[in-house]
């Protein structure tokens, strides 16, 4: 590692990302109260907006929020597992 | 079942034993090192790797208290990593929390263990490091003791390719709890042995890696934080690492709400609180007008913003749960908190 690693371009690490961080898809593992809600709100496809305790927030984080409370979710599958069941066989 | 990494430095002492079985004769010693060896002293060894492995109700409680209570009810991150590892790895090798599932603790028996211990407690499967004290007097009589394993055992099991999930497959831990911990991810086709290990460990690093403030995706999340203290953090006028009178600020004493965390020649912390959507003033113990007791206060004008110049803070790390800054250039730092209620709002 400390070899190979002052070696390593930009570009090749931006290749190595395309090749293998492009997956058509994820596992997510979600710790929360109110699964039932939690699990509506992810496969209605309704806008999540963000909110914030303060006010101020820059105009372009603002922006930015709108594409990341409208960006789809395809291919939704969500399961609720109560936290009693887990690691018991 | 894995060997606690403890067991390697604990005394040796009576092996549990049912009173109805023969006492099997005891095999030949082997050395382990136990504590640091110096050249006043020989290294204090016990009788570890070539003996049968102690077991206990005591230890195997701990495990499923483990599982049970300390994942289920005590971390929610680690609840949320090993849920995910689950769900990766569902059926494979890997796809198991490695203390063991409760069920599968209870039903274990000192057999299983000594099963176990003879199958895999080979020298094939032995990797030998030594570090520290040891010189080549030592290593003779760790060989000789280890010598006593048997020499194969069970091979490791063939790792399949864990499937490629599609979409988003969500799995909810439903329980009580403030915060939501999230874990997600795919797993990769690529080891060390890989080029493009190395590549993708810069870019994990530049993304950021576990529990660093410095990497993009955490930059990001905090930056609406920073870009609020952007607009406040004008104690003095920060500019270029040097003290200077900014129009507009004050220099006798912060602005509202806001505190110096290390002025010169103080290890003094002090917090910004913001109150309820604005920023409300707290009296700072500096403060020499208690009129700056006020909720509303505004912040500062875009004119400041501009005096200081672009990007005047710079995130440099969290301590006690807060977000630590500092104007560039600067010796000083200002701490943030969470927004909350302040005390001192109207």
């Amino acid at each position: 590692m400390h070899n190979a690693s002052p070696k390593i371009t930009v570009e090749q690490v931006n290749a190595a990302v395309r090749r293998h961080l492009k997956k058509p898809g994820f596992k997510v593992a979600i710790v929360a109260q109110d699964a039932e809600a939690l699990r509506n709100t992810l496969l209605s496809g309704k806008p999540t907006p963000i909110t914030y305790d303060t006010q101020g927030t820059p105009n372009d984080i603002l922006a930015e929020d709108k594409i990341i409370e409208a960006f789809p979710l395809k291919d939704v599958k969500v399961k609720i597992v109560p936290v009693e069941q887990m690691f018991e066989k | 079942m894995t060997r606690s990494s403890r067991s390697s430095t604990r005394s040796p002492g009576p092996s549990p034993r049912p009173a109805s079985r023969k006492r099997r004769s005891s095999p030949a010693r082997s050395i382990a090192i136990t504590s640091p060896r110096t050249r006043a002293s020989p290294p204090r060894c016990s009788p570890t790797l070539g003996s049968p492995p102690m077991t206990s109700e005591r230890l195997r409680n701990e495990a499923i208290d483990f599982v049970s209570k300390t994942l289920r009810g005590g971390n929610d991150e680690e609840l949320g990593k090993w849920t995910l590892q689950l769900e990766l790895y569902k059926g494979q090798p890997y796809g198991h929390v490695d203390r063991g599932t409760v069920q599968s603790l209870k039903a274990i028996t000192i057999d299983d263990v000594k099963e176990f211990y003879r199958t895999h407690y080979t020298k094939a499967a032995l990797k030998l490091g030594v570090a520290g004290g040891a010189d080549e007097t030592v290593l003779p009589g760790l060989i000789q003791g280890l010598s006593s394993l048997p020499a194969e055992g069970s091979k490791p099991p063939e790792l399949p390719s864990p499937e490629i999930p599609r979409g988003l497959d969500v799995t909810i831990v439903e329980k009580p709890a403030d915060s939501t911990a999230i874990s997600l991810g795919f797993p990769l086709d690529v080891t060390r042995r890989d080029d493009d290990f190395y590549a993708l460990a810069i870019a994990n690093s530049y993304l950021g890696e576990h529990r660093t403030f410095n990497g993009k995706l955490m930059q990001d999340l905090r930056g609406s934080c920073e870009a609020q203290l952007r607009r406040l953090l004008l104690y003095r006028g920060f500019r270029s690492g040097r003290d200077e009178h900014v129009p507009g600020s004050e220099q006798s004493a912060p602005p509202a709400g806001v505190h110096d965390l290390d002025p010169p020649g103080s290890r003094r912390s002090c917090d910004l609180r913001a109150s309820g959507g604005s920023l409300g003033a707290r009296p700072a113990h500096r403060a020499r007008d208690p009129a700056r007791r006020f909720r509303g206060n505004p912040l500062v004008p875009a004119q400041l913003q501009q005096t200081l110049g672009a990007d005047p803070v710079e995130a440099i790390g969290l301590r006690h749960g807060r977000c630590v800054l500092r104007p560039r250039g600067s010796g000083h730092r200002i701490c943030t908190t969470p927004p909350r209620k302040s005390r001192w709002s109207r």
